[in-house]
């Protein structure tokens, strides 16, 4: 049982597709020993050659195991099996599928080794391929068929008598056959020399003559230094020579003389059999060389064609690329080159440098299939290759390869799709912001826009205009001063209060966190002063979280005073910083009615011991000339600041830039402006109020100085008014 | 039990050999949802469906892994192999017999499916003197959209009705194989053997009332589900021995697993909704098959599958109160008989193949087989069950099969084939790709 399970593990069943791709490749080695055992069970298997032999599945092949067989033992020198196998070729009809070039070398071992045939019978020679006429002449050389040779060249000697080149072939032929004739002649004298050397030192070793025995093959090696069985005996003889003598007790000196004698009897013998040896080797060169010559011959002229080997090239082309752009360069290199004439090497060349990629010897190889050279890289985009053939006649033949490398890769940003879309992009954004642009002033003329305000204080802080140094010089001075802003009628007081209303909370002072506490006093009655200034100021804390019971009304100043110190209180503790309340009094203009006693109670305020937590910026048109005076209470309590009208730069921003990009104005349009308002920001606002809405009835978005003056006439009462009222 | 096909395509991935068994609904019992399947195990390939569902003595491409992984050790390049099918089943509902008057107060519902799937995968390649290949199979993928059957039967001869209310529902059903194939050459013989990981997943939902006046032993109750799944097993030993060249027999083993799987059941020994144990055992199957190649352009193939239909009654699980009892079912388990042919054009670079076969596969439905009472009682309650159960006639199933192939290239290998019989039909393409 376990042998026969060894039997089974051991035997391995081969199908008859398998060994024929084995002897199949074999043959193309040109292993034809190996090709002849792998085909040869193959047609064991399956003896029928077919043009689609099924092998499993659906799979077919073309089976031509005779045509290799015969070419194989051709080559192996074995024209009886060459015939037998051509024979079955023949009954099987391979030669109707057999490819051309097995075609046609089978037709050359035809026609070599069947070699018997009439001159007669060739087809009349216009119809005669002139390449057929050679190869099997060729054949016949090789194949030392010289009847054949002598036959096929008397043919084409009689169809071509003045062609010199066949009678240099006649010729050459003649000394051919008479080298090897020589040749054999001289081989058959070599050898029955060695036979009788071979002979007589059998002889000897049989008499047990050792050192007769010794000495006939050292003769034999010295005409066949190869001789395997004189190689062994010689060193046999040697060493029992010596163990025998060393056992007679003979000295290393008679041992030494003995080799002498031998080396003396054995150049004896090579000099008298030198003339032999000579004339061996060189009856062998001369014959060789004239088969060279002939073939050389042969294949130089012009009937037949040059052979030209054939290489397929299996090139894989590649490049490392990233989005980064191509990197780097490689190929995978393989092919198969075949030849009819032997090669000696191959050499693979990078063209752009002519660098050698690699070299093979080939040693009269007529296939070759190179290894695989993976990932070979190459410094740049140029993509040829070329291979040199050398053939064993010495002739050099170049194949080149023209494949590209795929199409190196730029980095991302240098590619097209990539400029383009950031082009179009650009574009697109450009094109969006202008036309949103365009769009948003049609919207805002479709809508009437008109941003300026006449009569209302300016709240909106995209409409102030022109207060910027002095709300800076306020907001600078404001830590421990209270301020006097005076200026006249519509010069924008009540507006510089409610913008220094919003800037306060805004202020990022390291020591105040200031608290505005903006307190209309227009119509406020005496009576009720301390009450409306504690509303304000409890208005103004309760968002923060901090309120008192209601305050009683009236309130007097003690009262006022009072609350305010807790008011203060609470702001301190509920800041981190120091608490700034800020009291912004407008039309203070109305204390001017009150009695010098609530002034000075007012005044008091600031004096108290949290004074340091309050101020007042005050607001109002006579202040200036009535506090001033050293009889007012107020006298030297406040920093004065003069609100004036606008500079040309101010008004300037102030009549263009609410409409930008909406409306436009000339430029003499903006002067008369300037002219006619003087600067004063409510008589600007005014004007351009009423421009707007005339341009805007008139259906067009620029002003001009003639606008100005229709308008300025319908409303030069308004004007007149404005300026001097109050 | 009749058989039915799985219905949708499973997963797309490459590892996939399909064995296109027919499984039973899981486990075995005898609620009547089950009377309607019946097994049909066949080969994967369309080629092997083009010649009367035959391969077992020939399995000489990438299909063979599951079939008779035996024939891999042909295969002498690496192969991909890819199978889509469309399947139409017809099921035969309840009618009216010699012995009951139908009253169908709901229509029968619809008694036929189809199924579209990608049943089969492969990829198959050498490694020294052993071929290997590693496959997935979908054995099965069942859904059914809720059914209703509802309907008054009365008995002709003694005219007792019966009432019966029929509810299904099959989520899915699904049998999938991921597995592995070796095979090897000893001179004449190849042998080769694959296991693989079968998993079960499920999830349906069954409800029957059986309702008499005038037999009360005949008013039953049964509701189930179960939903899960499991992993086990399986295991194929092929055998494949040439007689001479062209002439092959093949033997083929199926080895099946047995899953458990827990089924919610609720009927009089349940009363309330129970987790029970249900076994259910996929046959095992022997195939020996016969294929003869006279000349390159013929194929000859025969098979016989023996079934081991017994193995599902053995498990059986009666989950009805009714008087009845596991061996009063009964699964046939004649063998099948397959023959097919094949005839190879080749044509340059492209090979055609026209195939056709014939086979039959003997009745496996489980019946109802008890033998006549004579308690006149139980005789009514066992008619009345023949007559729920055997829905149809015991009647083999014959068919035809028309298949085309093509090589091209010897590269790119397209098969289809048409498999028409009693039951069902079929349509398998397959794509076979060699490296």
């Amino acid at each position: 049982m376990t042998v026969l399970l060894l039997i089974l593990l051991l035997a391995q069943r081969d199908t008859f597709y398998e060994l024929y791709n084995e002897g199949e490749k074999a043959f193309q080695s040109e292993a034809y020993e190996q090709a002849v055992v792998d085909l040869e069970k193959a047609v064991a298997i399956r003896a029928e050659s077919s043009p689609s032999a099924r092998m499993y599945s659906m799979r077919t092949m073309k089976y031509h195991p005779y045509a290799y067989l015969a070419e194989a033992n051709f080559w192996l020198g074995r024209p009886e099996r060459t015939r037998y196998y051509l024979e079955l070729s023949d009954k099987y009809k391979e030669a109707s599928f057999l490819d051309d070039r097995t075609a046609n070398r089978l037709a050359v071992i035809r026609k070599a080794t069947l070699g018997t045939f009439d001159p007669a019978d060739l087809p009349p020679s216009e119809t005669v391929d002139p390449v057929e006429e050679f190869t099997p002449l060729l054949g016949a050389m090789l194949n030392e068929n010289f009847s054949a040779a002598s036959a096929y060249l008397e043919r084409m000697i009689a169809e071509s008598p003045d062609d010199q080149r066949l009678a240099d072939l006649q010729k050459n032929l003649d000394d051919f056959i008479d080298a090897r004739r020589q040749e054999r002649l001289t081989l058959d004298a070599f050898n029955r020399k060695l036979t009788t050397s071979l002979d007589a030192a059998r002889r000897a070793l049989t008499d047990g003559d050792d050192q007769v025995a010794l000495s006939r093959y050292q003769q034999v090696l010295a005409l066949d230094p190869e001789n395997q069985e004189a190689k062994f005996q010689e060193e046999a003889l040697w060493q029992r020579i010596r163990d025998k003598w060393n056992e007679e007790g003979r000295n290393d000196d008679e041992i030494e003389k003995l080799e002498r004698q031998l080396e003396a009897q054995q150049a004896e013998f090579q000099e008298q059999n030198q003339a032999l040896m000579e004339e061996t080797r060189q009856s062998k060169r001369e014959a060789n060389l004239a088969q060279k010559e002939i073939r050389r011959l042969i294949l130089e002229s012009e009937k037949v064609p040059e052979p030209e080997p054939k290489l397929t090239w299996n090139i894989k082309s590649y490049a490392d690329r990233s989005i980064w752009g191509t990197s780097a360069y490689f190929r995978t290199i393989h092919f198969k080159l075949v030849h009819d004439v032997g090669m000696e090497w191959v050499k693979l060349y990078r063209k752009h440098d002519k660098g050698l990629i690699q070299e093979w010897q080939l040693d009269g190889k007529r296939n070759f299939s190179s290894p695989y050279l993976r990932r070979y890289q190459f410094a740049n985009p140029d993509g040829s290759i070329y291979a040199v053939v050398r053939d064993v006649a010495g002739r050099e033949t170049i194949v080149e390869n023209t494949y590209d490398f795929p199409a190196g890769r730029k980095p991302f940003f240098r590619e097209n799709w990539f400029q383009g879309t950031v082009m179009t992009l650009i574009c697109m954004l450009i094109a969006g912001f202008f036309f949103h642009k365009k769009w948003r002033i049609r919207k805002a003329f479709r809508q009437r826009f008109n941003p300026y305000i006449a009569g209302a204080p300016v709240l909106n802080e995209s409409m102030f205009y022109g207060r910027g140094m002095t709300l800076k010089q306020i907001l600078n001075t404001l830590h421990n001063n209270s301020l006097m802003i005076y200026g006249e009628r519509r010069i924008g007081k009540t507006s510089f209060l409610h913008r220094l209303n919003k800037e306060l909370p805004l202020l990022d002072d390291p020591e105040y966190h200031f608290i505005p506490v903006f307190v209309d006093l227009q119509g406020v009655k005496e009576v009720d002063f301390f009450h409306t200034l504690e509303q304000e100021i409890a208005l103004c804390l309760e968002p923060m979280g901090i309120s008192l019971e209601p305050a009683p009304d009236p309130l007097d100043s003690r009262q006022f005073i009072s609350r305010l110190r807790k008011y203060i209180r609470a702001l301190k503790e509920q800041s981190e910083k120091k608490p700034k309340l800020v009291l912004l009094l407008d039309e203070v203009d109305v204390m001017n009615g009150f009695s010098e006693h609530t002034n000075q109670q007012l005044r008091s305020v600031f004096m108290k011991g949290f004074a340091d937590h309050i101020v007042a910026v005050m607001a109002g048109i006579h202040i200036n000339t009535r506090w001033k005076s050293e009889g007012s209470p107020w006298y030297n309590f406040f920093e004065q600041i003069e609100l004036k009208p606008f500079r040309k730069n101010s008004a300037d921003e102030l009549i263009k830039n609410p409409v930008e990009g909406v409306y436009t104005y000339t430029n003499d349009a903006v002067d008369r402006i300037m002219e006619i308002t003087g600067g004063k920001p409510y008589l600007i606002q005014k004007m351009c109020l009423n421009l707007v809405s005339h341009i805007l009835a008139e259906n067009k978005r620029k002003v001009t100085r003639q606008d100005v003056e229709y308008v300025f006439k319908g409303i030069a009462k308004e004007f007149y008014g404005a300026v001097t009222d109050g | 039990m009749s058989g039915f096909r799985p219905r949708s395509i499973p997963y797309p991935i490459l590892l996939c050999f399909v064995l296109p068994i027919s499984l039973p609904l899981l486990g075995q019992t005898d609620e009547t949802i089950f009377r309607a399947f019946q097994f049909d195990f066949s080969t994967p390939g369309a080629r092997a469906n083009g010649m009367g569902r035959a391969f077992v003595g020939l399995a000489d491409e990438a299909t063979a892994g599951y079939s008779n992984p035996a024939g891999l050790s042909v295969l002498d390049t690496p192969e991909f192999y890819l199978e889509w099918r469309t399947n139409h089943t017809d099921f035969q509902a309840i009618t009216e017999s010699d012995e009951f008057y139908l009253d169908p107060t709901i229509p029968p519902t619809d008694t036929s499916f189809d199924l579209n799937r990608i049943g089969f995968s492969s990829l198959s390649f050498s490694w020294g003197n052993y071929n290997f290949s590693v496959f997935f199979v979908n054995n099965l993928d069942y859904r059914r959209d809720p059914i209703e059957e509802v309907f008054l039967a009365e008995n002709i001869e003694n005219g007792y009705q019966v009432f019966l209310n029929n509810e299904n529902h099959v989520g899915h059903i699904r049998l999938d194989t991921l597995g592995l194939s070796i095979s090897r050459s000893f001179g004449n013989l190849d042998v080769g053997i694959s296991v693989g990981s079968s998993t079960l997943d499920l999830d349906f939902s069954y409800f029957t009332s059986l309702a008499s006046v005038e037999i009360d032993e005949l008013n039953d109750l049964v509701r189930s589900n179960a939903r899960g799944s499991s992993i086990k097993a399986s295991y194929v030993l092929g055998l494949l021995y040439r007689l001479r060249p062209g002439m092959h027999l093949g033997f083929s083993a199926k080895l099946h697993p047995r899953f458990v799987y827990t089924e919610m059941i609720e009927n009089n020994t349940y009363p309330v909704s129970t987790g029970v144990p249900i076994t259910f055992k996929v046959p095992d199957s022997y195939q020996l098959g016969f294929g003869w190649q006279p000349n390159d352009r013929w194929t000859i193939l025969a098979d016989v599958d023996w079934i081991r239909y017994g193995q599902l009654l053995d498990h059986m699980t009666i989950l009805s109160k009714l008087p009845i009892k596991r061996e009063d079912f009964d699964i046939g388990e004649s063998p099948d008989l397959r023959f097919g042919a094949e005839y190879l054009i080749p044509a340059g670079k492209v090979n055609w193949a026209l195939r056709g076969g014939f086979f039959r596969d003997p009745d496996h439905k489980t019946r109802f087989v008890a033998a006549e009472q004579e308690d006149m009682l139980l005789r009514d309650v066992h008619d009345t069950q023949r007559f729920l159960y055997n829905t149809d006639d015991k009647e083999d199933n014959r068919g035809y099969t028309l298949g085309l192939g093509m090589v091209l290239n010897d590269k790119i290998q397209l098969d289809a084939a048409y498999v028409d019989s009693n039951r069902f039909r079929r349509f398998v393409a397959s794509l076979l790709y060699r490296f």
